[in-house]
This record gives C-alpha cells, structure tokens and sequence, in this order.
C-alpha cells in the first residue's frame, strides 16, 4: 500500500491514482478482521482523505462547475460512497475513536470521524453541524 | 479531537490536521453565508497552520489543493512572497 502511495508523481495531479487507490483500499477492508478497529481506521482515513482532497481540486466549490469531467468526479464519489458504506454509525465510531486513542494513541479513528461528520454537516447545509462536538473523554457502554 | 491530541504536546497527524482544515474551510469560508450582525472574520491564521501539518504528508503532486489553502491563507496574512 505505502509504495502504491509512493507511486504517485510529485509533479503533476492524477484523478486515477486516487482512485485505483481508494478502490485497493476498498478491497483490502472486505479482507481485515473487523475487530482490528486500528487497521480499518488507518485504511480508511487514508482512502477517504484522499478522495476527498482530490474530489476538492477538481472542484471549484461544492456547488461550482467542475474542472475536470464529470466522469472523473462519479467515479471519485462512487467508491467514496462504497467506502463510507463500509463505517459504522458515527455514534459506533466515535467510541473506536475513543478507544483507538486511549490505548494506542492511534489519531485514525478522529480522522474517520471528522470525515463522517464533515459529510453529514454538508448534507445538512446548518452552520451548526460543523461547530466542535467534543467526545466525552471515556466511552459509554 | 484535535485538543485531545494536543494535550499530550504533539502535533496533530496531518491526516487530522486535514480533516480539520477541510472542515473549517467548508464551514467558515466555502459556505459564504452572510452575518449581519455577527462578527464573521475568517481564522486564516488556522488555515496556514493547519494547512502546513497537513502538507506534511508528502504526497506530492496529490497535494495541489492544500497547497492552494496555505497560499491563500498566507496572502490574506499579508505574506506575498511566502504565499509565492
């Protein structure tokens, strides 16, 4: 996975390589133990940071006209969409969250969360769906 | 979240820090809605800090739009040539 990462040019921008990227990651999920919260995070935060940073530059904002072909930008959504389809509820992720934090001091679970969250604020379009929510410093049960 | 993190006096990852970034910038500067009476500055201070953790991932030319955030947020600071 790093050296598909590695893979990349430094120069030039490519919508494909986010993809085919997103698209390994997609399957390696179907492949993980789903009690290893540390791993789905880290692959998951990585694929949807990715997409969603590439989906950005060929935007010019959530509303504008595309850049690039709007084939590019169904292909980017559509394995978005597989991979948000591969979380849990947000309320099941902010506890791994929680929990990958606390005992590894893993940061991918917050990414993934901030992720979700940053999705649903858009789909809502209410300013306050994006303001701090700050997760309680232990997990309910 | 990214207290947490910094409460232990690390730097957030730059995945976290671009997760935070993108979502301030959706919030504050993407959606444009006007405040009449409300103060509604733009922390562009946030954006260049948080856009420089997250160009820490040295991912190239994949980097286009964060870049593009650092720059932009250093020329609202004034910082012409650094934004260059």
């Amino acid at each position: 996975m790093e050296n598909l990462s590695r893979a990349r040019s430094t120069q030039f921008f490519n919508t494909f390589s986010a993809h085919v990227h997103a698209n390994a990651i997609l399957k390696l999920l179907g492949f993980l133990d789903q009690g290893n919260l540390v791993d789905i995070a880290t692959f998951s935060a990585r694929a949807l940071a990715d997409v969603d940073t590439t989906l950005r530059t060929v935007r010019y904002d959530a509303a504008g006209p595309a850049i690039r072909g709007e084939e590019d930008i169904d292909m980017l959504r559509s394995v978005r969409s597989k991979l948000l389809l591969k979380l849990k509820p947000i309320v099941d992720l902010k506890q791994d969250a929680l929990t990958q934090w606390e005992s590894f001091k893993s940061e991918s679970g917050f990414v993934v969360v901030a992720r979700k969250l940053l999705e649903e604020a858009q789909l809502s379009g209410k300013g306050s769906d994006y303001a701090t929510k700050k997760p309680s410093s232990t997990p309910k049960k | 979240m990214m207290d947490l993190v910094q409460k232990t006096g690390t730097d957030a990852s730059p995945a976290l820090a671009e997760a935070s970034l993108h979502i301030y910038y959706a919030w504050r500067v993407l959606r444009r809605i006007p405040t009449k009476n409300m103060a509604n500055q733009i922390d562009w201070e946030r954006i260049r800090t948080l856009s420089g953790l997250a160009l820490r991932s040295r991912r190239g030319g994949q980097d286009s739009y964060n870049k593009y955030l650092q720059a932009l947020a250093l020329s609202h600071l004034g910082r012409w040539t650094d934004a260059e």
